[in-house]
């Protein structure tokens, strides 16, 4: 299954310039990145690899805007992110990035459609909440609370609330850790149709090395550096994986 | 806000119903007790103002036992700062109905411009006019109507005077007819007006002038400038006028005018205090429930956060809930005041004021106490959840690393060691949970204090009537004389009864603080049926070198032991002084009393007015017998302290019925977040091998540590409550605040009744809890 991508200029979606991340606790400083330097341009699925600690979630957290960056400049459509306050950064969060996380964070006092529908009051545009749920195989459930559905079934109601208002870029934190695997190859069919039929920049942390395979880059953090970027172009279907 | 994040709040509540029930029934109790006394309160004020204004409601008389003339009025009215003022005669006389007689008091007037009357029927008074015009309650009562021939008697003289109007006026708005009754009987005696020229006797005496003074503004609502004002006024009347023994009687001491003011100032006291504390509870339920529920919701505020959700929208999503549960408790709660106990105060306020009109009403203070309460409400919220809102996405996405607050100092000292598991274990865990444990402490000790509160004013009450009938005047009778009583009359009644002789009257009293004070002089002859105690309720005597001053006497005065005060005599136009040389305390008629002799000591000249005797006196007297204005009986008085007794009671159960619901609500709202915080840790317990009873039990000794704690505070505070609360009920009232152990052990055994009911209740569910569920770590 290849993929038609040009990297060039014109479609360089995020651009990181030596970036770094302190965390100061107390008197304890740590640094999770340092000078960082990436690309990622449109329609990618990116993974970013490594072992825990390794700094995965803080570089997906500054691309998503849900942290600043210490040093060094983040380009998101040619806009430097790392010089936009927080009311910036909430609109940037709004419009361009969908966020789909590890445990699905839904709001357990809502139905799977109002999770979805929950986006239309950002303000932004938004697809028809139903068809968000059809495009994940779950309109029939759309009325089922959390706490009613299966931890697949779940993460599609997170994948649903995150492209309902078709986002730019959709990130992905370990996206299957709680999944078993047939569900697995489900979510991860989805991200990657996402990027190769709906043309979304997709990155997804993991510390699976598998995923790799269905990359078309793939991204090694270790101790708070990119170590290795590797384009792959030939990745796998999703639903050829085994683990 | 929009319609998922409504959703979101609705439900949330709902998984939380406790808590928010427990802010919801605290801003509700608030609004309640606020609005209940409010809603007569301020229509009174508003009503009062209005009949005063209406009538243009005298702003001050004056009195004279030798009377006024047609010169003094000129001289009167030609004073800088006199608008108006007219003549008057007041007196007390008698009206036959249907066989027997009550009491009316008559006033003969020349104009009625000042303190105008209200026609309700029948034609309006004009000078010079005849007939009578009669008191609106009285005909009511007593079934008299316009066009009636009433058969009276005044100053010995029987006349017949047909009815041309029923009418109210507002110096009788309260009314006592003579010192006879403590409290208004509305229509079982009445007054009445007349043109002077209608008077049935010889030579009419007219003993008071009433004045309209030019630049007194206000009518009900007096500030300085009127009072400075009316002051002058006095100085200028005085130097003016050439006769001697001038009482002046400003309208803020008018008797309707100073009753309601001061039922107005002990309602103001009540709406105040007790909705305050109310929402001080509130307050601290709504920090702690929202603090555990942001807390909760850690995850749900990170994703709001990442997925692109403003802080402020999240903010304002937060703080409706507080916002809303405190505006709906405080608007159910004010409707349902209105509608119990408002209706309840209202119902016994008709009872002792008399108006044209006199409606409940709902007063900007009610509006502006809702929007506090929710910007209270909110502000709280804020503070209460800005810690975690305020911080980044990626960080509230993390979980929190559990707090390692452990005993403090307390684990490293060696007592520490000694301590069993179980003590430790709460002790950590009220040492993590301080504001949980604080609030828990102020609702206990809330409903501690109210109920000793309750119990104690109840039996201060009851211990009253055997205070003033059994220990302080324990006379079976006291018969009340005209003014004009010679002293040979009354001697031989005091020999022919075995009675002791008293003289007492009201008059200007001056201390140390600004101006004068009308208070109550007794002269007593000798005798043991008027006594006198201390402070400490010992029976004292009255000194011969001085005189004996009321502890409220004495606090309005502004005076001590050894000081002076100066005080008039009716009848005297010179000032005299007595030192102070002994407080006592007395529930009733607040003032300064002095022996005979030292009186006399004064060169002034004992007139006795009232006769104490155990000596049974006919009742008929007041209506055979001339000189003789009262008899009332021992019995007759307890009745009427009883009746005001029953009123007591139904506070007092209402207030038994909020501090049960404050116990309840508060025990139970902290009792159940508190529990289902321990969960993962009741459940580790569970999974050692702790039996569920062992459990219970280190669950009931912080229960027990906590309500000990809150029930002795309360006991104490509500011994202070008590007395401050006592000391508000009525300027003339007083109570010595020493109560038997029964109220303290009352509360004591309430809140502590509720506190191991509310706990048994809570702790039964340790033998559910899910030891998987639980120990899977997220809530």
């Amino acid at each position: 299954m290849e993929q038609d991508l040009s990297r060039t200029n014109d479609n360089l979606l995020i651009k990181f310039e030596n970036v770094g991340k302190i965390y100061q606790t107390g008197q304890i400083t740590y640094e999770a990145l340092k000078n960082v330097n990436l690309e990622v341009y449109e329609g990618e699925l990116v993974v970013l690899l490594g072992p825990s600690g390794a700094g995965k979630s803080t570089l997906l957290n500054l691309l998503g805007g849900l942290d600043g960056a210490s040093s060094g400049n983040i380009f998101f459509a040619g806009e430097n992110i790392a010089e936009f306050d927080d009311k910036r950064l909430g609109q940037f969060r709004a419009k361009d990035v969908g966020i789909i996380f590890q445990f699905y964070n839904l709001v357990p006092t809502l139905t799977a459609i109002e999770n979805v529908d929950i986006i239309r009051e950002l303000g932004v545009e938004i697809m028809d909440p139903l068809k968000a749920l059809e495009l994940v195989g779950l309109a029939d459930r759309k009325d089922n609370f959390p706490a009613q559905l299966s931890g697949g079934q779940q993460q599609r109601i997170s994948i649903a609330r995150a492209i309902v208002k078709r986002p730019r870029l959709l990130l992905c934190d370990e996206p299957t850790g709680a999944l078993d695997t047939g569900t697995s190859r489900e979510v991860l069919k989805l991200l990657q149709d996402q990027s190769r039929v709906h043309k979304k920049t997709v990155v997804m942390v993991t510390h699976n090395n598998l995923f790799a395979d269905i990359a078309d880059k793939v991204v090694y953090v270790k101790n708070g550096t990119v170590v290795d970027v590797v384009h792959n172009d030939n990745p796998k279907d999703a639903f050829e994986l085994d683990w | 806000m929009s319609k998922n994040l409504r959703k979101k709040l609705l439900r949330d509540i709902r998984q939380n119903f406790v808590q928010f029930a427990a802010i919801f029934i605290m801003c509700f109790l608030s609004m309640f007790v606020m609005q209940a006394f409010d809603s007569d309160t301020s229509a009174i004020e508003k009503y009062v103002d209005r009949y005063y204004k209406d009538t243009n409601f005298l702003d001050m008389y004056i009195t004279s036992l030798s009377g006024f003339t047609s010169e003094d009025l000129i001289r009167i009215k030609k004073i800088d700062g006199v608008k108006n003022a007219e003549l008057r005669s007041t007196k007390i006389g008698k009206i036959r109905l249907f066989g027997t007689e009550k009491k009316l008091e008559f006033n003969f007037i020349e104009e009625n411009e000042i303190s105008k009357m209200v026609l309700c029927d029948g034609t309006p008074f004009e000078r010079g006019s005849t007939g009578i015009w009669i008191d609106n309650d009285f005909a009511k009562r007593q079934g008299i109507a316009v066009g009636d021939v009433l058969d009276l008697n005044l100053d010995g003289v029987e006349f017949y005077e047909t009815v041309k109007g029923i009418i109210l006026n507002p110096e009788y708005m309260y009314f006592l007819i003579d010192e006879t009754y403590t409290e208004p009987d509305i229509g079982a005696y009445g007054y009445a007006y007349l043109a002077d020229n209608e008077y049935p006797g010889e030579n009419l005496l007219y003993d008071r002038i009433v004045i309209d003074a030019k630049d007194v503004n206000n009518q009900f609502d007096l500030d300085d400038t009127d009072k400075a004002l009316l002051s002058g006024l006095r100085e200028s009347i005085r130097d003016n006028l050439s006769i001697s023994g001038v009482e002046f009687v400003y309208k803020q001491n008018q008797s309707g005018f100073d009753a309601i003011k001061g039922d107005l100032e002990s309602n103001n006291t009540l709406e105040t205090i007790f909705p305050a504390l109310f929402i001080l509870i509130a307050l601290l339920g709504i920090m702690t429930t929202m603090t555990r529920l942001v807390t909760k919701q850690r995850t749900v505020i990170g994703t709001l956060k990442a997925i692109g959700f403003g802080q402020m929208a999240i903010y304002v999503h937060y703080m409706s809930y507080p916002v809303l549960i405190s505006v709906m408790g405080s608007i159910l709660g004010a409707a349902a005041g209105w509608w119990t106990l408002g209706k309840y105060i209202h119902v016994s306020m008709l009872d002792y004021y008399s108006l044209p009109k006199f409606d409940m009403d709902v007063s900007y203070r009610i509006v502006l106490m809702i929007v506090i309460i929710s910007v209270m409400a909110a502000v709280t919220d804020y503070f209460s959840c800005k810690k975690l809102l305020s911080q980044q996405a990626s960080t509230i996405l993390r979980s929190e690393a559990p707090s390692a607050t452990g005993a403090g100092l307390l684990e490293k000292s060696r007592i520490w060691k000694k301590l069993s598991f179980a003590t430790r274990w709460n002790i950590r865990d009220i040492n993590r949970n301080r504001l949980r444990t604080l609030a828990a402490i102020i609702g206990i000790t809330l409903c501690s204090q109210l109920t000793l509160t309750a119990f104690g004013a109840n039996e201060l009450w009851k211990r009253t009537e055997s205070w003033e009938y059994n220990e302080l005047t324990p006379a079976l009778y006291t018969i009340g004389f005209s003014s004009d009583t010679d002293y040979e009359t009354v001697t031989d009644y005091a020999h022919r009864y075995n009675g002791q002789m008293a003289m007492s009257m009201q008059t200007e009293i001056y201390g140390n603080g600004d101006g004068f004070q009308l208070l109550d002089i007794t002269v007593l002859d000798e005798g043991n049926l008027f006594r006198f105690q201390n402070e400490q309720g010992e029976y004292i005597s009255l000194p011969g070198n001085g005189i004996a001053i009321s502890a409220k006497a004495a606090e309005r005065l502004e005076v001590k032991v050894g000081d002076f005060v100066r005080f008039k005599v009716p009848g005297q136009k010179n000032d005299y002084e007595g030192r102070v040389v002994t407080l006592y305390k007395t529930p009733g008629s607040q003032g300064i009393s002095m022996t005979r002799g030292y009186y006399e000591s004064l060169n002034l000249k004992f007139l006795p007015n009232t006769i104490y005797t155990n000596v049974t006196v006919p009742e008929s007297y007041v209506n055979t017998r001339e000189e003789v204005v009262s008899v009332f009986s021992k019995d007759a008085y307890i009745e009427s302290l009883r009746a005001n007794s029953a009123r007591v009671d139904v506070e007092v159960i209402y207030m038994m019925v909020v501090a049960v619901i404050i116990g309840v609500v508060v025990m139970y709202n902290l009792g159940v977040m508190s529990f289902i915080e321990k969960a993962r840790e009741i459940a580790t317990l569970k999974v050692l091998g702790f039996s569920t009873n062992k459990i219970r039990w280190i669950l009931q000794q912080q229960n027990i540590t906590v309500t000990g704690i809150g029930t002795i505070l309360g006991i104490v505070i509500g011994y202070r409550t008590l007395g401050f609360l006592m000391g508000q009920l009525d300027a003339d009232s007083d109570f010595i605040i020493k109560l038997s152990p029964i109220p303290a052990i009352v509360a004591f055994v309430v809140t502590f009744l509720l506190s191991l009911i509310v706990n048994g209740l809570i702790s039964s569910k340790v033998k559910d809890i899910n030891m998987v569920e639980a120990l899977k770590g997220v809530e």
